[in-house]
């Protein structure tokens, strides 16, 4: 197991985000957090970061414990790519995401020849290697979650973690992200990935972790948590479950709100 | 089709390994650390020697005009370096030694100070129109040298000034780290609002001091005092700058990189492998002892933080490795020749240094901030 998050718990304040939440992936495995907005799926992946320390429970990353590694040691094992990178200074593509690189230099070490090996093979991986030399300031959203994922992959990390890759993607990019996800598995990355898309959770995942009000409402592969009878309890919302004729994966069609005491339509 | 895609994605996969081998290192690629510290060298050459054209124009140029040929032999002299035809004891070696020499020095470390000091800001609150006031330090500095002004301190030793500043400085950084580890909260918004406050409050102060001043020379000192400026300058103050100027600017250029990572956002730059927390405290800690260091000279001189990174920065470009060695020594030539057309604009009248930093800075503060229009500057 590379990633292990046990009885994970997390206040904010006055309020608890989570709730006694296991998550674990192994080496190859992508796992998806999937959950209505608010059900703390992002906190989560926030305290897997490293970047939020828990209340309660306990997170290793490759047998580390993320609350006392440094963060250094960490960023070797482990990669973050947020739903919003921050790109507002004139970097080129190719020296952000050289930027990654900071866990592996030591205080007085410049960037050398295999960093730069690094950030080229990246590059090439996630298909950006045309707009290298571009400033980041002027890319689009598609461009900019590309670029952020190449950064994470120079960490050279053993784990993966992408806060809604795709939510503001076109098809196009969404597909591509679907495909690079799935070949960083197949190397042996293990990914955990929140993801809005059901239908694209369902494609992307092997294994599917079902998040309300900060639990863990189900867990398992997408066929058994993609189902009608626990998408309503977390969504409100009636819906038909059925595997495409195209993909084979399972699909989600929302049909009716269901109207509930706090959420009126 | 689908097979050709199938081929490409295994190709993709064999040239870019994401873990243990390291892939194949190309010429272009070897390259890279010369070309970086090539460009370090270059860069810091050139405004090394801006520095120096700036200082000799400085210690030459004014009420009194001397030949640059005797200004270089008397810095030459000076350093122990005599040159050829070294005529020892030129006929104005007491007004570059006494008066001319250790104002200008005194300028090229506060310009220094300032400059990198703007230049981490700026990294720091990912916001290129921060500014080294603009987190309190220099306020703090001022109500610390108006207070001893006002109490009448100066009168026990003329070191009480500058001592004061920097005691003020010192104190306004820590409180508004005190009142920013209370809300648990370090992230730039906060700080930015914070410095704001403290600001405004030591602001309310000096202008207390200032209403209630007992005589009009209590008055002029401090209001001469807060408009900044490097007349009068002595060894003693050069002295007194010299260490902690010399010393932060070097600190802090060995924080270049991680003030790039800072870069990625808070959260981006602690999963990238940044002790977040830890390194802001440390460098806004060195940024504000260099700030309190160089108000403590020259009283507050704005702008030169804010004109003199960002002038760079579109030059040379974002990275902190090269730009804070550079916003040092372009802060110091600035702030030099600043302080060269401050003297003979409107000779024999002369002006503060600051009224010609506000000059060319406020300009350069709203063309950025019309720039950025419609953005949040970079906060959220």
């Amino acid at each position: 197991m590379i990633v292990n998050a046990s009885n994970v718990g997390l206040r904010q304040g006055a309020t608890r985000i989570l709730h006694a939440v296991d998550v674990a992936a192994s080496a190859g495995e992508v796992v998806g957090v999937i959950g209505p907005n608010g059900a703390g799926k992002s906190t989560l992946l926030r305290a897997i970061a490293g970047v939020v320390i828990p209340d309660e429970g306990e997170i290793t990353i490759a047998g580390v414990d993320v609350a006392r590694a440094r963060p250094r040691m960490l960023a070797r094992q482990l990669a973050l790519v947020e739903q919003h990178p921050v790109m507002q200074f004139d970097f080129s593509v190719r020296d952000y995401v050289l930027l990654g690189r900071h866990a592996h230099l030591g205080r007085f070490q410049a960037e050398g020849a295999a960093d730069a090996a690094h950030t080229t093979a990246a590059l090439e991986k996630v298909g950006i290697s045309a707009f290298a030399s571009r400033n980041v300031t002027t890319l689009s959203g598609g461009e900019r979650q590309l670029v952020a994922i190449a950064r994470a992959l120079v960490q050279q990390p053993r784990a993966l973690l992408l806060d809604e890759p795709t939510s503001a993607l076109d098809l196009s990019h969404q597909l591509r992200v679907l495909e690079l996800v799935r070949d960083l598995a197949a190397e042996q990355l293990a990914v955990i990935v929140v993801v809005h898309d059901l239908d694209l959770a369902a494609r992307m995942c092997d294994r599917l972790v079902l998040l309300v009000d900060g639990r863990v409402s189900a867990d398992g592969p997408p066929e058994t948590v993609l189902d009608a009878d626990l998408l309503r309890d977390a969504y409100h919302v009636h819906s038909v479950v059925r595997p495409s004729p195209d993909t084979g994966a399972q699909t989600v069609t929302a049909l009716r709100h269901i109207p509930t005491p706090n959420n009126k339509s | 089709m689908a097979r050709a895609a199938e081929i490409r994605r295994i190709l993709r996969l064999k040239s870019a390994p994401v873990r243990g081998r390291e892939p194949a290192t190309s010429g272009a690629e070897a390259t890279v650390p010369r070309r970086f510290v090539l460009r370090l060298l270059v860069v810091c050459g050139v405004l090394a020697c801006g520095l120096a054209v700036a200082v000799v124009a400085g210690v030459a140029l004014g009420p009194v005009r001397i030949p640059p040929l005797e200004v270089v032999t008397a810095l030459a002299d000076d350093l122990g370096l005599p040159l050829p035809g070294d005529e020892a004891g030129g006929q104005h070696t007491t007004v570059i030694n006494y008066i001319r020499l250790p104002r200008v020095l005194v300028g090229a470390l506060v310009g220094a100070a300032l400059g990198i000091a703007g230049a981490t800001m700026q990294a720091v609150f990912r916001n290129p129109l921060a500014e080294p006031g603009v987190i309190g330090v220099s306020s703090g500095a001022a109500l610390g040298a108006v207070a001893a002004i006002y109490f009448g301190w100066t009168a026990l030793t003329p070191w009480m000034l500058p001592a004061t500043a920097f005691v003020g400085a010192v104190a306004a950084m820590g409180f508004v780290f005190m009142v920013a580890a209370l809300r648990r909260d370090r992230g730039p918004v906060t700080l930015l609002l914070v410095g704001i406050a403290v600001s405004a409050f030591f602001g309310a102060l000096i202008s207390v001091m200032v209403a209630t001043a007992a005589n009009d020379e209590e008055l002029r000192g401090i209001v001469f005092w807060l408009q900044g400026g490097l007349g009068a300058r002595t060894w003693q103050h050069v002295q007194l700058a010299a260490a902690p100027v010399v010393a932060g600017c070097l600190l802090l250029t060995v924080f270049g990189r991680d003030l790039n990572v800072l870069l990625l956002g808070d959260d981006g730059a602690r999963a990238a492998g940044l002790d977040v927390a830890r390194q802001r405290v440390v460098i806004l800690g060195l940024t504000s002892l260099l700030t309190g260091a160089a108000v403590a000279v020259s009283g507050v001189i704005g702008f030169v933080g804010l004109v003199v990174p960002h002038a760079l920065r579109l030059v040379i470009g974002p990275d902190n490795r090269i730009l804070l060695p550079a916003s040092a020594l372009g802060g110091a030539a600035f702030l030099v020749l600043a302080d060269l057309i401050a003297r003979v604009a409107f000779s024999p009248t002369s002006l503060q240094v600051g009224i010609v930093t506000a000059l060319f800075g406020a300009p350069v503060f709203l063309a950025l901030v019309l720039r950025r229009r419609g953005t949040t500057g970079g906060l959220r």
